[in-house]
C-alpha cells in the first residue's frame, strides 16, 4: 500500500510555482511556447502543479485570427490534470482536477497554439474574424476515455453513480434514478461544437449540434457568417427578409446533449469575436480601442456534476466554484488615467449561482462592504457604458438608457455576453469589479459557508494620463443601428400575428426532471417546435420553478426582448422600443404563495429567416438542458417540402 | 487522524478522486465529504472491491466490480461520499480491500472540506 498522489486534493499540499505561472503568462502574451521562456526542464514531470494567483496580471488568451477572409483552425479535445485556483473555507487553494479541454492550432499561423501551459485551466483559444469570413474548424475528439470513470462502448446510456452509506458502509444507487436517455447525464467523452451567437445554417457542416463525435473521430465545421444584407432588403417587402451576422462578442462551446454541463464545467468553451462595421465606428470614435481590448471568458471550473439523492433528483453542477477569468483568479488589469478600454465578457458558466450582478467599487468601499450589498458610495471607480448584449450592439436609445448603457451595474446570466466601455478615472487609484450572486444552489446542494472575496478583476489605474484624451461616445455620435437590426412593425414581413403567440412553459416532467411543457426532451415531435421559414413570431416564456432562473437560449436566430416580468421583484422594468437583441435571456424564477404559482415571464419576438434546418432551444443552466429542458426546432421551407435531415443523435 | 479542520461542510466544490489499482495494490486515499471516488484498474485481472468487516473485505459491502484494464468496466462508476447530518465531523477511516482477484487492503479517509 502506498499513499496516493490524490492527496493533492488536501489543502496546503500544493505549493504553486509563481515563476512557472508568470512564465506561462509571459509566454502567452508573447505567443510563444512556455519552453522558450523557462527552458525544457521547466516542463518536466517533476514540475509542481501550477495555479493562477490572486491579483496576477491579466493574461489574454491567444487569438487565432482570420487571414485572407478565412479562419482555419485545428481543435483537439483532450484531457489532463489541471490546477484550479479557488477560495474556500480556509482561503486560497490550488486544486488538482482531471479536465477535458480544447487544444487549438491556428492554421493561418502554425506557431500560434493554445494553451501554452495545459496545466492551467481555462477557455480554448479566442477566434477572431470579420463578418463574411469563412470559418473552418477541424474538431478532433482526442479524449482517452480510459483516464476517466466507467464508460460504455458508445457512451449513450445514462451515467451511473452510487453513494456511500456511512452507517452501513454499503454502496447504494444514486443516479440515473428515473432519468432516461436521451435526457440524462451521459456521453461524457462524446463531443461536438456549437457556435453560440452565429447566424448560419444549423445543418451539415454549419452550426450543427446534432453531431456525436466519439473518441478518435473528427468533424469539420465550415460556414460563413453572412455579411449585412443590402439596404434594399429592409425596404423591398416583396423579397424575404434577411439577417446578417451581428458583429460582436460570440463564443463556441461543446454541445453534446447529456454532457454539455460537464464539458463546460471542465472549461470547454472559448470566445469568438466577429468584427464588423460597429467595431470600425467605435475605433473611429476612440482610436486605439482595438489594441487595448480585453476579452474575458468567465468560467466556473469543476470536474463533476453533483447529484443530490432523489426523488426528485437535483443536480448542482460542480457545487459553488468561484468564477475565473480566462482561467485566472481575480487578475489585475492596468489602465492609464482617462483611458478607455473595451471589455468583452463571455459568461461561459452553466450554473444558477452564475447569474451575477457586477459593479465597480473602490478598494476601500469594497473592503467596507465586503459580503454585503453594494454600497451607495462606490468610491474610486471608472465610468462604464454598456454597448452590446449577446454580441449585438445596443441602439443609441438604449446606450443612453439608465437601465442599460448608462447603468453602472450589469447582470450576466449563463450564456450571456456583455460589452462595456470602461473609462478610468482621471487620477491614479485602485478599484475592483465586484459581483453579487443572485441565486444560491438548489436546496441541499453544496454552498459556501462564508463569502470569499467576490471579485472578478482588480483594476489598477496608474501612470500618466492618456494622451491624446479619449472621450466616450455621446448620444449624437454613437453608431446608429443598421437597418437589418431594426424592427419595422409596419413591414408585413415582421407581422407576428398578435394573439397567436407561442408559449413555452419551463417546468418539470412527472418525475421531477427539468422539462419544457411537462416533457423532457425525447427527440420526437412532441418535443419539437415546427416553424415556417421567413416568418416572424412572438413567444411567451414562462418559468414555473421558484428555486431557479432558466436562461432561455435558441440557436441560429437572435430575438428581441419585449417584456421581463419578475414576480419576486418589488418593481418591474418597462422595456421600450428599440428593444435589445439577445440570444439568451434569463426567465425569472416563479413566486409560490400557498398553492398559487406566479411564473416568471419573458416575451420575445424573432424572425426565422435565411436558414431552414434543425437546431435546438434550451435552458442554459446546462445540467437542466442535459436532463431534458430542451426542445428541437425545425425551420421548414414551404418551397422545399422535404423535411430537413433527421438528427444524427438523441 | 488529528482534529477535524474547520471549513465548508460538505465540500463547496466536490471533486472526483481517482484511486489507482496497480500490480495488485490499492492506493490509500484521503478525500473530502461530498467528493466521489473512481477506482482505476491498471491490471490484467479483474477485482471486486468491498468494505471491510473485522479487517476482512465483506461480501455484503461491495463497492465496485472492475474488469481487466483496457475493457469497458476497468474503471468504476463514481461513488459519492455524502456526509449524513448528525454524524461526527471527525475524519472517518474506512478500511476496504479486494474481495476477489487479489488480497490487497487499503484505507479511505473521509474528512471535512476546507
Amino acid at each position: 500500500m502506498k499513499e496516493s498522489a490524490l492527496a493533492n486534493s488536501e489543502p496546503g499540499h500544493i505549493v504553486p510555482s509563481r515563476r512557472h505561472f508568470v512564465a506561462s503568462a509571459l509566454a502567452a502574451a508573447l505567443g510563444i511556447s512556455l519552453a522558450d521562456v523557462i527552458g525544457p526542464s521547466g516542463l518536466s514531470a517533476a514540475t509542481p502543479p501550477d495555479c493562477a494567483k490572486v491579483g496576477d496580471p491579466f493574461v489574454p488568451v491567444v487569438e487565432f485570427v482570420s487571414k485572407n477572409k478565412k479562419l482555419s483552425v485545428n481543435m483537439a479535445v483532450k484531457a489532463t490534470e489541471k490546477s484550479v485556483a479557488t477560495i474556500a473555507g480556509q482561503g486560497y487553494q490550488c486544486r488538482s482536477m482531471k479536465l477535458r479541454y480544447y487544444e487549438g492550432q491556428d492554421l493561418n499561423n502554425p506557431s500560434a497554439k493554445w494553451p501554452v501551459n495545459p496545466v492551467l485551466p481555462g477557455p480554448g483559444p479566442t477566434l477572431r474574424m470579420r463578418v463574411g469570413d469563412q470559418v473552418q474548424v477541424k474538431l478532433k475528439n482526442a479524449i482517452d476515455p480510459s483516464v476517466f470513470g466507467k464508460t460504455t462502448s458508445n457512451d449513450m446510456s445514462c451515467n451511473v453513480m452510487t453513494t456511500f452509506n456511512p452507517q452501513t458502509q454499503q454502496s447504494t444507487p444514486l443516479y440515473p434514478g428515473s432519468d432516461t436517455p436521451p435526457s440524462c447525464l451521459h456521453g461524457n467523452n462524446l463531443t461536438n461544437m456549437h457556435y453560440h451567437g452565429t447566424h448560419v445554417s444549423p445543418d451539415g457542416h454549419g452550426d450543427n449540434v446534432m453531431v456525436d463525435l466519439t473518441p478518435g473521430k473528427s468533424f469539420e465545421n465550415l460556414f460563413t457568417p453572412p455579411l449585412p444584407p443590402p439596404p434594399s432588403n429592409s425596404t423591398d417587402t416583396s423579397v424575404p427578409f434577411s439577417m446578417g451576422q451581428a458583429p460582436g462578442t460570440h463564443w463556441y462551446h461543446a454541445h453534446k446533449h447529456g454532457s454539455v454541463a460537464l464539458q463546460l464545467l471542465n472549461g470547454m468553451a472559448g470566445a469568438m469575436i466577429i468584427e464588423g462595421e460597429f467595431d470600425d465606428q467605435l475605433e473611429a470614435l476612440m482610436p486605439g480601442l482595438r489594441k487595448t481590448e480585453k476579452v474575458m471568458v468567465i468560467q466556473q471550473i469543476g470536474d463533476n456534476i453533483t447529484v443530490m439523492p432523489g426523488p426528485p433528483i437535483f443536480t448542482c453542477a460542480g457545487g459553488d466554484p468561484l468564477p475565473l477569468v480566462n482561467g485566472q483568479l481575480q487578475p489585475t488589469i492596468a489602465m492609464q488615467p482617462g483611458e478607455i478600454q473595451r471589455w468583452r465578457f463571455v459568461n461561459a458558466t452553466m450554473q444558477q449561482v452564475a447569474q451575477l450582478r457586477y459593479q465597480f467599487l473602490g478598494e476601500d468601499a469594497y473592503a467596507a462592504s465586503k459580503g454585503g450589498p453594494f454600497p451607495s458610495d462606490s468610491g474610486y471607480v471608472p465610468m462604464i457604458r454598456q454597448i452590446a448584449y449577446d454580441g449585438v450592439q445596443l441602439a443609441p436609445e438604449r446606450y443612453n438608457d439608465a437601465n442599460f448603457g448608462l447603468a453602472q451595474q450589469f447582470t450576466i446570466s449563463p450564456g450571456n455576453r456583455i460589452d462595456i466601455l470602461v473609462q478610468a478615472p482621471a487620477t491614479a487609484g485602485k478599484s475592483v469589479l465586484a459581483f453579487q450572486m443572485l441565486h444560491t444552489p438548489p436546496a441541499g446542494c453544496p454552498v459556501r459557508p462564508s463569502l470569499p472575496d467576490l471579485i472578478l478583476v482588480h483594476l489598477n489605474v496608474t501612470g500618466s494620463p492618456i494622451s491624446p484624451a479619449m472621450n466616450l461616445p455621446t448620444l449624437s455620435n454613437y453608431p446608429a443601428m443598421p437597418a437589418w437590426l431594426q424592427w419595422n412593425e409596419t413591414d408585413p414581413r415582421n407581422n407576428v400575428s398578435t394573439g397567436k403567440e407561442r408559449t413555452l412553459r419551463f417546468n418539470s416532467d412527472p418525475t421531477g426532471r427539468p422539462a419544457i411543457d411537462g416533457l423532457a426532451y425525447d427527440g420526437k415531435p412532441d418535443t419539437t417546435q415546427y416553424i415556417k421559414l421567413n416568418t416572424a413570431e412572438e413567444w411567451i416564456l414562462e418559468n414555473y420553478w421558484d428555486s431557479s432562473i432558466h436562461p432561455f437560449h435558441i440557436h441560429v436566430n437572435p430575438f428581441q426582448v419585449l417584456e421581463v416580468f419578475d414576480p419576486n421583484a418589488t418593481a418591474q422594468v418597462t422595456l421600450q422600443a428599440p428593444y435589445n437583441w439577445h440570444d439568451t435571456i434569463a426567465i425569472p424564477a416563479s413566486k409560490t404563495v400557498g398553492t398559487t404559482i406566479t411564473p416568471g415571464r419573458v416575451r420575445i419576438r424573432s424572425r426565422f429567416v435565411d436558414f431552414p434546418g434543425t437546431f435546438v432551444l434550451h435552458c442554459h443552466i446546462l445540467d437542466h438542458e442535459d436532463r431534458g429542458m430542451m426542445q428541437e426546432v425545425q425551420i421548414l421551407d414551404p418551397k422545399s417540402p422535404t423535411a430537413p435531415p433527421l438528427p444524427m443523435h438523441h | 487522524m488529528g482534529k477535524p479542520k474547520k471549513g465548508g461542510f460538505p465540500a463547496v466544490e466536490p471533486k472526483v478522486n481517482y484511486v489507482a489499482i496497480k500490480n495488485g495494490e490499492i492506493e490509500n486515499a484521503t478525500i473530502a465529504w461530498g467528493d466521489s471516488v473512481v477506482w482505476m484498474n491498471h491490471d490484467a485481472v479483474g477485482y471486486t472491491i468491498a468494505g471491510s468487516t473485522n479487517g476482512q473485505p465483506d461480501s455484503n459491502k461491495v463497492w465496485a466490480t472492475l474488469t481487466a484494464a483496457g475493457t469497458d468496466d476497468a474503471n468504476s462508476s463514481p461513488m459519492v461520499f455524502t456526509w449524513t447530518p448528525g454524524t461526527p465531523k471527525d475524519p472517518q477511516v474506512y478500511p476496504y480491500g479486494m474481495l476477489t482477484g487479489g488480497k490487497a487492503k487499503a484505507t479511505l479517509t473521509v474528512q471535512i472540506s476546507v
